[in-house]
């Protein structure tokens, strides 16, 4: 045997058959410098245990957590949809930005907001603008181009428009047979829905989620999101309910809370934003 | 099989959650990938735990090159008896780390050790935390000067305090080979040490020496 014998290592290590042990241990006897070895492997060790338990780790989000007790229950009822096989092997990254499902709800969530301020639009007192400001051909083009929309859009809360069309793409109800005056205000609508509007909704909804944060109170937290019923610890963006956080609060003793929080309960742990448009 | 209870899924899922991501981090390189291995990890659990057999597994066919060009193979996952705790770890382990072999094989990546920011820090005191993550950082430095496979065996011996045997069910190697790995591993770590000064080492690793 000589000083690079791997079972030194693992004789230091407890990994040596107990047959083997008593030649190991007359060998150290005899030669100090393999008991030497043998010590300092013992305390590399105890540096690597040291050091490596105390190693930071992360843990599951809930929402994984609660993917897993879903699973478990629908394999005990032996049900296992395409759609609960895992997501992170198919998709490069778990982020939500990457998945094409998110950016729908997300895109709806910016046509809703663009209609809302459209409709506000179209209803607001315009004094500034009369009908002979604005060229009769650019009317006739607009209500030409224009796309009847549902009436839900009276309510802000749905909006259709033609993607086939070419040309403004108008978002919210405009028909072609309104009034001159009313014709005349839809000229100043925003514009068609650009990737840089959508970017900056989706900026700003992401300012607000991310605003919540470990200390937030539970009263600033509802200012922004609602509970989600039947799912404890989750919650819904008011503005854009498919973005949701996962929540622990915590209480007095940094505990994770098992009630209901108060209004001063301070967030304990909170997911980052994340789409669920289910 | 009868699946697990969900208070025994509970525990499973509080006992090896938190070593799984870390030893799946350390393969994958990132915690949000290795969060997602891990949640794929336990969702065949339960379901083969329900009955519903091994699904395909690409896993033990195809060897992966890891970043210094070294080949790490991908081992079988043992049979899953739930009722035996030691193998429901092994399994659990092999799987984590079969499916994050895959990961990065899908996704070209080299196997990395996770960035600082990528840690996420447990439930501990400031102070505590501190040290902890500056023991830990400084430790994971030094083992940046192995190999990948010395690095893993290491991990899966100190960090998971699994035996040879264990280690070997877990990555395919044999026992022998887990034993030189560690052997060699252990000896340029003990070399880099002797080199260092005193108080370039973390005065939580002081106490161990």
């Amino acid at each position: 045997m000589n000083l690079d014998d791997p079972k030194l290592t693992a004789f230091a290590l407890g990994e040596l058959p107990p047959a083997e042990r008593p030649v190991m241990e007359a060998e150290l006897t005899a030669h100090p410098e393999f008991a030497a070895e043998v010590a300092e492997t013992r305390e590399m060790a105890g540096i690597l245990r040291t050091g490596l338990k105390s190693e930071p780790a992360g843990e599951l989000a809930p929402h994984q957590r609660d993917a897993i007790f879903r699973a478990a229950r629908m394999a005990q009822r032996g049900e296992v949809p395409a759609s609960e096989r895992p997501a992170p092997l198919i998709s490069p990254k778990a982020h939500w930005w990457n998945r094409p499902g998110p950016w729908q709800a997300v895109a709806a969530c910016a046509v809703i907001g663009l209609g809302i301020s459209a409709r506000m639009q179209l209803q607001a007192p315009d004094t500034e603008r009369t009908l002979s400001n604005v060229g009769v051909e650019r009317l006739r083009s607009l209500a030409n181009n224009s796309v009847s929309g549902t009436a839900q859009g009276a309510q802000g809360n749905s909006m259709e428009s033609n993607p086939t069309r070419r040309g403004p793409r108008v978002i919210g109800s405009l028909n072609p047979d309104l009034a001159g005056a009313d014709l005349a205000r839809s000229a100043n609508r925003p514009g068609p829905p650009t990737d840089s509007t959508v970017s900056e909704i989706l900026k700003s909804l992401g300012k607000e989620a991310g605003r919540m944060q470990e200390g937030t109170v539970y009263a600033d937290l509802a200012q922004v999101f609602r509970p989600m019923a039947g799912v404890a610890g989750r919650y819904e963006m008011i503005r854009c309910p498919s973005i949701k956080v996962d929540v622990e609060f915590g209480s007095a003793d940094g505990q994770a809370l098992t009630t209901a929080p108060t209004p001063e309960s301070k967030i304990r742990k909170i997911s980052k934003p994340y789409l669920e448009t289910e | 099989m009868t699946p697990p209870p969900a208070t025994d899924l509970r525990g499973l899922l509080d006992r090896y959650e938190r070593p799984l991501i870390r030893y799946a981090q350390g393969i994958v390189g990132d915690l949000e990938s290795a969060r997602d291995v891990v949640q794929d990890t336990f969702i065949r659990y339960v379901r083969i735990t329900a009955g519903e057999g091994e699904e395909e597994d690409s896993m033990h066919t195809t060897p992966d090159v890891s970043g210094d060009g070294q080949v790490a193979t991908q081992a079988p996952p043992p049979a899953l008896d739930a009722s035996n705790t030691k193998h429901v770890e092994a399994w659990l382990f092999t799987v984590t780390r079969n499916r994050a072999l895959d990961y990065i094989r899908k996704h070209s990546r080299i196997i990395a050790m996770p960035l600082a920011e990528d840690r996420e820090s447990p439930e501990m005191a400031p102070d505590e935390t501190l040290a902890s993550r500056d023991a830990a950082d400084w430790l994971l430095k030094l083992l940046d000067a192995l190999t990948p496979n010395q690095r893993e065996v290491i991990r899966l011996k100190f960090q998971n305090d699994l035996s040879y045997q264990e280690i070997s069910d877990i990555t395919g190697l044999s026992v022998t080979n887990v034993g030189f790995l560690l052997h060699v591993g252990l000896k340029k770590l003990r070399s880099i040490l002797r080199e260092a000064p005193l108080d370039a080492i973390p005065v939580r690793l002081r106490t161990a020496l």
